[in-house]
This record gives C-alpha cells, structure tokens and sequence, in this order.
C-alpha cells in the first residue's frame, strides 16, 4: 500500500567538524536519527491522493515522467528514455543518481531545470519545491535550481573569476553593491578568495569546476543540480569538491542531487540513492554501494627477452627561459610488450614525458631514444608553420636506433602488423607509433566515425579487422555520426579506436579511461591487455589508479619532475602507504 | 501587418543608419587629404574609433539573443587565433575569409563584430598600435559587406564569385589601412605621393588577397553548414 | 610601409612562446593611476596620445618621445622597450626618409637624385612624422599596461555589458584555441603508427595510402605552402567544429545561470569612485585643457613648409612637458614606494 514517508530535516552540524573522521561519525549520528525513506514508487492513484504528509514541499517531485528523444520521420520508433517514472526528494537530502553512461541520468537532470529541457516527448509532472517545472520563469529558475555540468572548462564563459562569480548576478539584473556582497561572502566559503582576480584559462580543471560551482551558488538556488561533476577530476580535486558539496548539503541545507557513475567514491556523503536502468528507476541502499576492487582483467605476461623500445635519459625539459624546469633529469625506459604506468598528481609532468618520449618535444638536456628526425622533433613555441631545422637525415641514424628494436619488431607476433620497411628510410619507420592525447577531439580530421577509424589504418591492413574492435568498444551504433557531436566518453572512446586501429608497435596515451565509466574503463582494459599481449608497448599516463594496478606491469611515481620510483605494480601499491586508491576516490 | 512593416522599416532604418555610420571613415579620410589637414592622423583615428563604437553601441541595444553571441564570439576566437597561428607567415591571415563567413551566415552586424573583435583581442596580443581601431574597422567592414554579399546571394553562386569577393574584400582591407598610413604621415599629399605609397603595400596586399581567397574556398562550404547547424540547436 | 606584419612577426614568437601575457589580468608591475579609478588611466592615455597625435610640433614631439621611452621603461621595463624600439626604429627611419621622395616641396634643396629633388624641410617633416609615429606607438603600449583591459572593461562595463562579456568570452577562448591549434601539428607529428610517416616524400606516401585523408594529416618538410595553407584551414576547421560543439555547453551553462531573465544587465565593477578619484580627476582634466591650449598656440605658430620656423624655447613648453612626464614620474613613485 501506500507507503507513508516521513522525514526531518537532517540536524545542522557545527561548521567545526571539518576533518573527515568527525564528519564520518556525524553522518552515523544524523542517518541514525532520521528515517531514510527519503523515496517512495508509488501507483497514479496512490500518488494523486496521498496527502502531503511532510510540512515543506518536496525538493523535486517526478510523477509519472516519461521521456523520449524526437526522431526523424523514417526512422522507427525509439524506446523512451525515461519511462513512467515518479519519484521523491526531499529538501536537504544529499541523492546520488548512479547509472551506467547514456542511461538517462542527465536528461532526468535536464528535466528538472526548468528551462533547459531537452527537446522531445514528455509525460507527466515535474514539480520543484512544490511549484509545476512550467511555471518557472528565467530569473525564478536561476534563483531556485542550480546546475553544474561536467566539463569544467567549458562552463566559464568569462575571462577572469571575479567575472565568472558575478555573471548570473548581472544577468538578473542585481546591484552591483547586493552582487558584491553576494560574491565576497561565497568566495569566503568556498575559499576562492586567492583566484579572484586570475584568468579562468589558467585554472586547474578542479579549481575552474570549484569556479563553476560558486558561480552557480552566487543566485542563491535551493536546489543544486550536478551532472557527473567529478569525472574529469583528478582524485585530490575530486576530494576536495565532494567535500565543498558536503559542506553546502550539511551546513546550508541545500538539497544536492548528484548523477554520477562512481557513487562508491560520495556515498560517505550521501544521504540516499537511486539508479536508473532502461528508463525505470530503482531506490538504492547505500550500503549496496560498494568500491570495486578489481576490474576482472588478466594482465598480459612480460615477455621473456624484454628488449628496450624507448628510453629517456637525463631529461630535462622547459617551455621557455623563463618559465621553470618542468622535468628535471627523467630516466624512464620501456622495455618491449610491457605496460608501463605513469603516476603523479595533476600538473606534475605527466604529459610533458609522454610528448618528450613521443618525440614531440625535444629535450633541453638529456637524450631520448629512439632518435627521431628534426621534424618530428619540433617544441610547441612555433605556430603551424615555422621552418623545421635543417633534416640531418643521414644514414647514422639508423645506427643509433638501438639494434633491440629491429630484433623485436621481427620476433614478436602482432597481429595484422604489415610490413612497413621500405628500401631507403630510416629505421624509425619501423616503430610504429601511436599518441593518444588528454583531448581526444585532437586527433579528429572532420569525418564521420567509421571514416576517421578506417583513416588511420596501416597500409595493407584488413578493413575488416577494425570491425572487432569497433564492436568491443560499443561504437558499433555510432557509426555515421560527427564524432565532435559525442558526449565526452564516445568522444574517447572514438579516439582510443583510432589510435589502436593503427596497429601501433609503442602506444603513449595520456589519460585514456578519463570520462568512462567502470565498464567501458574494463573494456578499455581488456583492449590494452590484449595489444600488449602482441607485443605493443604501452606507456599510461593516468591518475586512475585501479586501472594502474590491474594493468601495468611497471609504475613509476613522477614527483617534483623526477622520477621518485619506478616498480613492478604489485610491489608499488603494496608499499604504498599514502597513494593508494582507495584513500584518493 | 503594421507591425512587420513597422519592423521592416525599422529594419531598413538600422542598415541606413549603420552604413552612414561606417561611411564616415572614407569620407573624413577623403576630406583630410583634399584639405590637406596637418593633424589627419589622429582625427581620422578618432573618427574611427568614433565610427567602431557606434557600431558596437547598436549592436549592444539590439539586444542580441545567445545564438547570436555565441556563435560570433567563437569565430571572432577563432580569427583571432588563427591569425596567432598564421604569424610566422606575413600577410597569410584568415581573419578576412573568417569574417566573410561570419557576416554571410549570421547577418551583417554579427560579421562586423567579429572583425571587430578578432582585431581588438589579437592586437592585445601582439601590442597595441595606433593602427587597431583601424584594423578593428577595416576588418568589421569586411564582415559587414560579407553580410550584404550573403543578402544578396553573391557568394552562394559559384566558387569563382567567391574567390573574387575574397580577393577584393583583402584589398580593401589593405586599401583602408594604406590609406591611414598615407593620409596620416605623408605631407603633403599629392596624387602621385599617394599612388606611389599605395603601389608599393600592394605586393603584400596581393599575398593577403590570395591567401584570403584560398581560405573563402576552402572553408566556405564546411563552415557555413555547421554555423547553421549549430544556430539551429541554440533554440532549443 | 607595412610595419604591421614586422610587429606581428616579431612578436608573434612571444606569442607562441607563452612570454606575452593575456592583458586581461591587473598589471604586475606598479604603473601610474593604479590606486586610483580606471578614468584617470585613460583620460592621461587619451590627452597624451591626443597631444602627439595631433600636435605635429618638433620639441613637443621630441619631449613626447622622450617621456614615451622613459615611461615605458618605467612600467614595462628596459628588456620590453628595446625590443620595441628594435622594430619601431626601422619604421621611423622609413617614414622620414620616404617623406621627401613623396612629397617634393620646400626651399632648401639637399640634392637631386635623378628626377626626385630632395629638400630639407620635407626631410625635416619625415623625421618629424616618423618620432611621432614611434611615440604613439610607444605610449600605446605603456597604454596596454596602464589600462589594461580588464580595467577598461570596469570603465564600460556598466554602459556596454554585453559587449564587456563579449570580449571577455574571446579573451577566454583564444589562448585556449592556440594552444589547441598548436597541439593539432604536435599530434598529427607524433602519431606515426600508419604509413604517412613524417620522414617520407610525398610522392612515397601518395602511393599506397589506406586513404588520402590519413596522409593529408601529416605534412611532409617537402610540402609547398599551399598545401601547408590547406592543412591549416583543414584543421582550423576541426578547431572552429570543436569550438562550436563546446560553446553549446557554454550557452547551456549561460541559461542555466538566468541568462535573458531581463533586458537590463547589470554590471559588476570592483573599483569605485570617491573623492580623491574625483579631485584627481578634475586636476588632470584642468591640466589637459592648458596643456592642450598651450600646444594649440605653439602648432599655430610653427610652420614646416616652405620654410621651417625658428625653434624657440618658450614657456608653454614646460607643462607640456609636464604632462607629458607625469606618467613615468608617477609610475616611479609607486615602484619606489614598493622598494
């Protein structure tokens, strides 16, 4: 029957329990004084005649909401995404709405925005604190619901922060003294008081989603809305921002409805959740939220005569003179068919080895083998265009190439790798080498999918063979769209097809599961695993670091623009006392 | 039916008034060479300015909905960027062809903003100069006959049509600029000094017409499609 | 005659090299006028490059060049000076000397070269026009740091919001789209895993390619600057496709944030007005206005043609001079009181 639900307000703490033991214990003290059926599927009937038992209106109320992209005329009928949905919840609740990628979580947010529905076929009601989504204007929309979306950089839309913090103020057409107030008092809690007067093209991406926050706050909303804000964050910047969530949801009593893909990493926070799967959407109890602890790959063998593909020796590298050493003295090698991962915080260089490694930057100091020729060589100061230097394109350099990597390239088994030695090169063209960098649009030449997978395979190669893999990483019905048109996940994991679809013999990928969820991040895995196998090197430059532990054979821990330890990956997380991940998500 | 002529002539009136405006330039220019004014640098620089803030003030008041903004804002980025981009070419700059395509597809003012803005942002870039009210109006003239050739359809009919409409409109981005230098700094004018001083910029302005023609060609089609196709999804 | 693409060039490695900051940002360095409102900064600015820019007088132009050098060292420092002057120098000279090729008038014959005479009092002129053309230069880039834009947008902001947001919202993305546009070449370079290797020839890799787009990514040393142009229009395409696909997001954010709720925008502006900016600012006007008189008479006695006019040393100069050094004297002060 009917289920009557009732519910207080969870107690406001004193803003002293900072340290996340005492908020812990807190938690325990508030979940177990308040009931936690915050959520309640009911009947039409039931819900249209069910009094209104609690005193205040429900944060956000769904009834009966169904939902389904418009389609073109010829095209048949697609299911609703959202399907006869009715749920609750309550003011002050803490929600975290999980579901895989593409499950519906961010139209279910769109909806509750009123003025940012998407546009399509919509039954039912949605009502937010109390009043029916329609009958929201712009300005009552603004001050009533916030919402904060996933990039973090594209959501500022201004130059410098103080800019940023006052933009929906100016847009209501607030004073300016009511809008200087608002914004010192929020800069104040939020501690954004250091970035005011900087540039938001040079904020880290977790700062600049800290920005977007508090310029989604500065209206004041009850409701705050966050579509997978964490899941371009690194695990410190992500820590830091559920905290500043935490704060908001406990001290202020804002109702904080968060869709993510990773509920383990909040569920400390929360107060209750759902999950949506194949439209319909299910309570959660938050102790069935739990951390996985592996991805439930085989990771590849080492091979036995493990051959050095690439090294860097003594790398020290700078963008300018007058900018600092970013990498100070590098020794990283890679023996042939491992997976090596780099580890380190955001900012640390990460990115900077990979395109020194990779050729595209040439070390100020230091060597990096193999040699390659001074075109491929050139520092990012120039602009498209500048002369590359005079090519000493001579016969010593294939000399240099260390003779292993020859010997590799012929005795290992990959599969489908062609031929590639033709009379007259240098023996560089016998690695192949593929680049995946953090922004997968990068690598895109403006074609459609499937043409920018078949693109980039080698001469030679079965067309064919990219259709497994197209298959493997769910891309299949993908094919004929912009790949620029993609969320964020399809985006990358269009790049990962193309830069695998190469058939490369070392691979340098710069954050590759960034922005998947967990089984599109095991899929992933398995690729990587199985190209390895075959005798690809792979470098990882990642701050995922289940993905470091189950995959790579070696880790290496980049800090202060050293390389602090390089281990097997076993032996680097049983040591690791401090970075581990489950102490960082 | 009032109402649409009402803003039909309303409309007809901001296009009078707009080109008054940016005709102010040519003609004070041409006034300080007759009367061979000492001072015609500056007054014509001031004039300038004069004429890109009116431009800008009408803009401001129309007040322009977001898929106006947005798109001109990204492709003022983009000129300006591309120009960082193309500097180590001289005279190879795609602001022109950008702002062609801009005032084709979103409409004249919008085409003048974007040159506007692409000068005003790279110049800050590079260093200001006296020449980037000059640069911010040459080029806001570009765009805003790109905007009266799109009107008029000149630029949908063939690729020639389009090269040529690039090719001019880089002379007269060139021609706007030469003119300031001659006006303002050689005196006095006589005719032959001008067209002495004018001929010898015209090698580089030839490059940039070139070079603005190859890009028009280039990034006409695929551009001028996606604009549109994200115009569309703004209203959503 | 086109020093513009001579100041493009040269400082276009700055650019690139990430040494040349977005001026968007408060100007490190201590400059003139920093404690007070942004209108003193650019009422100085406009009386001083009103006054060389319209005062073709010879001590008046020396005294503004010289107080332009002074002030720039000043605020922007020796190293950015004499890197200006390297370029701006040049264009001067070209300027002078071109003068009296153009413009054949005057009295005092120097010589002939051919059929062109050259006279001293149009070679006078030219050097007299290229000075000023080096300190308007000058002055506008001490302008760049005194006012930066940022301060100006505080000083519009309230009367053009829009376009104050407009220009911010480019400001934000340009840096971003070039170095994006410079990572496209980076990894296009790196990614030699199909066989349009970078050390190929072009005729090689046109022979056996899975698809003419795979090598058109990669540009070859050999290729010609044509193709070099095609392939920064291909991937400036790419970049503009990008950008468009992201401000749909940044349009998202702009409504989720009340964007249109009325047509009045409000604007945000940290610095106000008070009675110090005020006495100040009356003071600087009332100086302006003697100083602009004072170069009125003294323009209205001088001529260059067809004989050049006895330079006098006459008092009027002395707050011309002034006003002209107020800014290096005041941009001293507030660096010395940092000391």
């Amino acid at each position: 029957m009917d289920v009557a639900h009732t519910s207080q307000k969870p107690a406001v703490p004193t803003p002293q329990t900072s340290s996340v033991s005492e908020t812990q214990s807190a938690l325990q003290t508030l979940s177990a004084s308040h009931t936690q059926s915050v959520l309640q599927t009911s009947s039409v009937s039931q819900a249209q005649s069910a009094p209104q038992t609690s005193p205040t209106p429900p944060a956000l109320e769904f009834k009966q909401l169904s939902f389904s992209y418009p389609v073109a005329d010829d095209a048949e009928q697609v299911l609703p995404v959202i399907d006869n949905v009715s749920f609750t919840i309550d003011q002050g609740a803490f929600c975290l709405v999980c579901g895989a990628t593409g499950a519906g979580k961010s139209t279910l947010l769109r909806l509750a925005k009123p003025g940012l529905e998407p546009a399509g076929k919509r039954t039912g009601e949605v009502r937010i604190m109390g009043k029916l989504a329609r009958d929201f204007d712009v300005a009552s929309s603004a001050h009533t619901v916030g919402l904060v979306m996933q990039d973090p950089k594209t959501q500022l839309v201004c130059d410098s922060v103080w800019h940023e913090l006052a933009f929906g103020l100016e847009n209501v057409g607030c004073e300016p003294l009511e809008m200087r107030r608002r914004v010192a008092q929020l800069s104040y809690f939020l501690g954004l008081e250091p970035l005011f007067h900087q540039r938001c093209s040079e904020l880290s991406d977790g700062q600049a989603q800290l920005v977007a926050l508090a310029s989604v706050l500065v209206l004041e909303p009850s409701i705050l809305l966050l579509d997978e804000p964490t899941s371009m964050l690194d695990p410190l910047a992500r820590a830091d921002f559920a905290h500043a969530l935490f704060r908001l949801n406990r001290e202020l009593g804002i109702t904080v409805v968060l869709a993510t893909h990773e509920p383990w990493a909040l569920v400390s926070y929360a107060s209750c959740a759902v999950s949506i799967d194949n439209g319909a959407v299910h309570k959660l109890a938050l102790s069935n939220i739990t951390t996985p602890h592996n991805l439930g790959i085989s990771k590849p063998t080492a091979a036995e005569k493990a051959s050095k593909t690439a090294q860097l020796t003594g790398a020290w590298l700078r963008y300018s003179r007058e900018s600092p050493w970013v990498l100070r003295g590098v020794n990283l090698s890679l023996q042939s068919g491992e997976i090596h991962a780099l580890l380190g915080a955001n900012g640390s260089g990460k990115s900077s080895v990979l395109k020194t490694m990779a050729g595209v930057l040439k070390p100020n100091r230091g060597i990096c083998e193999p040699q390659r020729s001074s075109w491929s060589q050139q520092n990012l100061r120039h602009g498209w265009f500048s002369r590359p230097k005079k090519a000493g394109r001579a016969k010593g350099n294939s000399e240099q190439l260390s003779t292993s990597v020859r010997q590799g390239q012929s005795t290992s088994q990959q599969p489908g790798h062609s031929a590639s030695t033709q009379p007259g090169q240098i023996s560089t063209s016998a690695v192949r080498q593929a680049y995946l960098p953090q922004h997968p649009e990068l690598l895109f030449s403006g074609l459609s999918v499937a043409e920018e997978i078949a693109a980039s395979l080698p001469h030679g190669a079965d067309p064919s063979s990219i259709q497994s893999l197209i298959e493997r990483l769910g891309l299949s019905a993908l094919l004929d769209r912009d790949p620029l048109e993609l969320s964020r996940g399809q985006r990358q994991l269009v790049a990962i097809a193309k830069v695998l679809a190469a058939q490369p013999t070392l691979l340098f990928a710069d954050e590759p599961t960034v922005g998947l969820d967990l089984a599109a991040r095991t899929r992933v895995a398995e690729l990587l695993s199985e190209y390895a196998q075959a005798g690809t090197t792979m470098l990882l430059a990642t701050h995922d670091l289940l993905l470091a532990r189950e995959l790579a054979h070696v880790c290496s821990l980049l800090f202060d623009g050293e390389i602090a330890c390089t281990m097997p990956s076993e032996e680097f997380f049983e040591r690791s006392l401090f970075f581990r991940e489950e102490s960082l998500s | 039916m009032t109402s649409t002529e009402a803003h039909k002539r309303h409309t007809v009136a901001h296009k009078l008034l707009d080109g008054a405006v940016l005709a102010c330039v040519p003609v004070i220019l041409a006034l300080c060479a007759a009367f061979k004014l000492q001072a015609a640098a500056g007054l014509s620089t001031l004039v300038a300015i004069v004429s890109v803030l009116l431009m800008m003030t009408s803009f401001e008041r129309s007040r322009p909905a977001l898929r106006q903004i947005m798109p001109t804002v990204v492709l003022a980025a983009i000129a300006a960027a591309g120009r960082i981009l193309f500097a180590p070419i001289p005279d190879v700059k795609p602001v022109s062809a950008i702002c062609i395509v801009a005032g084709a597809v979103l409409g004249r003012r919008n085409g003048f903003m974007v040159g506007a803005l692409a000068a005003l942002i790279s110049n800050a870039f590079f260093g200001q100069g006296a020449w980037t009210p000059w640069q911010m109006y040459a080029w806001g003239l570009v765009g805003y006959l790109g905007g009266v050739a799109g009107e008029a359809g000149l630029l949908n009919q063939s690729p020639n049509t389009r090269a040529a409409w690039g090719f001019a409109s880089a002379l007269l981005y060139g021609f706007i600029l030469n003119s300031f230098h001659v006006i303002g700094f050689v005196e006095p004018l006589t005719p032959a000094a001008a067209i002495t001083a004018y001929l010898a910029g015209l090698p580089w302005d030839i490059i940039h017409g070139v070079a603005t023609a190859v890009f028009l060609l280039l990034i006409w089609e695929p551009w001028a499609m996606r604009i549109r196709a994200t115009t569309r999804r703004y209203g959503l | 005659m086109d020093g513009f693409s001579q100041a493009d060039a040269s400082l276009a490695r700055a650019v690139t090299e990430n040494n040349a900051r977005s001026p968007l940002v408060e100007a490190t360095t201590h400059v003139a006028f920093e404690t007070f409102h942004p209108s003193l900064a650019a009422v100085y600015v406009a009386g001083v490059l009103a006054l060389t820019m319209f005062a073709i007088h010879p001590i008046i132009t020396t005294l503004s060049l010289i107080s332009a050098v002074l002030c720039s060292v000043v605020c922007r420092g020796s190293a950015a000076t004499f890197r200006d002057m390297r370029w701006q120098l040049p264009l001067a000279l070209i300027v002078a000397v071109a003068n009296p090729f153009f413009s054949a008038s005057g009295s005092t014959l120097l010589f002939k070269l051919g059929l062109l005479a050259v006279y001293q009092e149009s070679l006078f002129f030219g050097a007299c026009m290229g000075a000023m053309l080096v300190a308007t230069l000058m002055w506008l880039a001490v302008a760049g740091v005194m006012l930066p834009t940022e301060r100006l947008l505080t000083l519009f902001g309230g009367v053009l919001p829009t376009l104050g947001l407009m220009i911010s919202m480019v400001a934000r993305l340009v840096p971003q789209l070039v170095k994006r546009g410079q990572e496209f070449r980076a990894v296009h370079a790196a990614n030699t895993g199909h066989e349009a290797l970078a050390t190929t020839s072009t005729a090689e890799t046109n022979s056996g390619c899975a698809s003419p787009d795979a090598h058109a990514d990669n540009p070859t040393p050999k290729t010609t600057l044509r193709e070099r142009v095609a392939y920064g229009a291909r991937m400036s395409g790419v970049l503009m496709a990008w950008s468009m696909a992201d401000s749909l997001d940044s349009a998202d954010a702009m409504r989720a944030r009340g964007w249109s709720a009325t047509s009045k925008r409000t604007s945000y502006q940290p610095s106000h007005f008070d009675l110090r900016d005020l006495i100040a600012l009356s003071l600087l006007c009332v100086l302006l206005v003697i100083v602009g008189l004072l170069a009125w008479v003294a323009c209205s006695q001088f001529r260059f043609y067809p004989t050049t006019s006895q330079l006098v040393v006459w008092w009027g100069h002395i707050p011309c001079a002034a006003y002209l050094l107020l800014g290096a004297i005041l941009s001293l002060r507030e660096r010395l009181s940092w000391m």
